[in-house]
C-alpha cells in the first residue's frame, strides 16, 4: 500500500474502528523509532524487541482510546514505551547497573566498522551514564539525537513548552558533562 | 570578565558534549527480520498482503454484495413483522 499517501488522520480513524490493515501502516511507519528509543533505554537488543512487540500490542489494544489533542500520534506511542520500559527497569531491578557486554555497538546508518569498534569504548561509558540520568532527561536526548528533533517537536512530544525543554536539555549536559569529569571519563570530540 | 570567561569555558565544554553526543546518539538499525518477526508476534498482514486485498477487486465486490444482501434481509424481515402485527392491529 502506499501508505505515504494516507495522510496520518485518515489512517488512525481507521485504526481506531479496529482496521487492522491500518494499524499495520501505523506500526511501518513508528517501528524502527519506537525500536531505537526502547533499545537506547534498556540497552539490551532482546529486551528492545520485546518491548518494542509490547509497545505496539499495547498500543493495538488501547487505540480506540486515543484521542487527537494537537498532540503527536508519536507522543502517545513514546508515552507507551515510557510506561512500558519504566516496568522494565522495575521488574529487573537494574536500572544502575548494565553490564557493559549487554551494551553491543549496533551498526548506524552510514558508519564505517572499524570507527564503531575504536569508538565502542568510549561510547559504552558514555552510554552508561546517559542511562544513569533521569528518565525524562534521557527521553530528551534519545527524541534530540537520535529522532533529530528540534526543541519544539520535543517539548509536543514531551508535554513541555519549548522554553522547558531548552532549560531541561542544558541542565542535562551540565549534568552529564560534571559526571563524564567525576568518573575522569574523557571524551575527544570529532 | 572573568564570569564572562568562564561562562565560555562552560558554552565550550558543552558544545563538545553536544558534538559527541550527536556522534553516539545515532540512530541504530534494527536487527535484520525483526519488523518481520513483530508482525508475525503481532498478527498484521504485510504491507504486500494489504496492497493485494485493495487491488482484489473481486473480493471487494463479494463483501460489498454481502453487506447489500444482509441488508435487504432485515429490511425485509422488518417489513414482515410489520405487516403481520402494526397493520392487523389498525384494520
Amino acid at each position: 500500500m502506499p501508505d505515504d499517501e494516507l495522510n496520518e488522520e485518515q489512517v488512525l480513524g481507521r485504526a481506531s474502528t479496529g482496521d487492522r490493515d491500518a494499524f499495520g501502516v501505523l506500526y511501518e511507519r513508528y517501528v524502527e523509532r519506537i525500536y531505537n528509543y526502547v533499545y537506547y533505554r534498556t540497552g539490551n537488543l532482546h529486551d528492545a524487541e520485546d518491548l518494542t512487540a509490547r509497545v505496539f500490542q499495547r498500543a493495538m489494544n488501547h487505540i480506540h482510546t486515543y484521542t487527537d489533542r494537537g498532540v503527536p500520534f508519536s507522543a502517545w506511542l513514546y508515552r507507551i514505551a515510557h510506561n512500558l520500559v519504566a516496568n522494565w527497569h522495575r521488574d529487573r531491578g537494574r536500572r544502575q547497573e548494565i553490564p557493559i557486554n549487554d551494551l553491543p555497538v549496533l551498526p548506524s546508518r552510514g558508519d564505517h566498522p572499524e570507527r564503531n569498534l575504536v569508538r565502542s569504548q568510549e561510547e559504552e561509558a558514555l552510554l552508561r551514564l546517559i542511562r544513569r540520568l533521569p528518565a525524562e532527561r534521557q527521553n530528551l536526548l534519545i527524541l534530540k539525537f537520535v529522532e533529530n528533533m528540534s526543541n519544539a517537536e520535543i517539548g509536543r512530544t514531551m508535554g513541555r513548552s519549548e522554553g522547558a525543554v531548552k532549560s531541561l536539555y542544558h541542565r542535562t549536559l551540565l549534568a552529564l558533562r560534571d559526571q563524564l569529569g567525576d568518573q575522569q571519563i574523557s571524551l575527544e570530540s570529532e | 570578565m572573568n564570569a564572562e570567561r568562564h561562562g565560555t569555558t562552560v558554552d565550550a565544554s558543552v558544545s563538545g558534549l553536544e558534538s559527541i553526543l550527536a556522534g553516539t546518539l545515532r540512530r541504530v538499525q534494527p536487527p535484520r527480520g525483526m519488523a518481520a518477526r513483530l508482525r508475525a508476534r503481532l498478527q498484521f498482514p504485510s504491507r504486500q498482503e494489504i496492497a493485494a486485498r485493495l487491488r482484489d477487486w473481486r473480493r471487494l465486490f463479494v463483501v460489498f454484495g454481502g453487506v447489500m444482501s444482509g441488508m435487504l434481509v432485515v429490511l425485509t424481515v422488518a417489513r414482515a413483522l410489520f405487516h403481520l402485527f402494526v397493520r392487523r392491529e389498525t384494520l
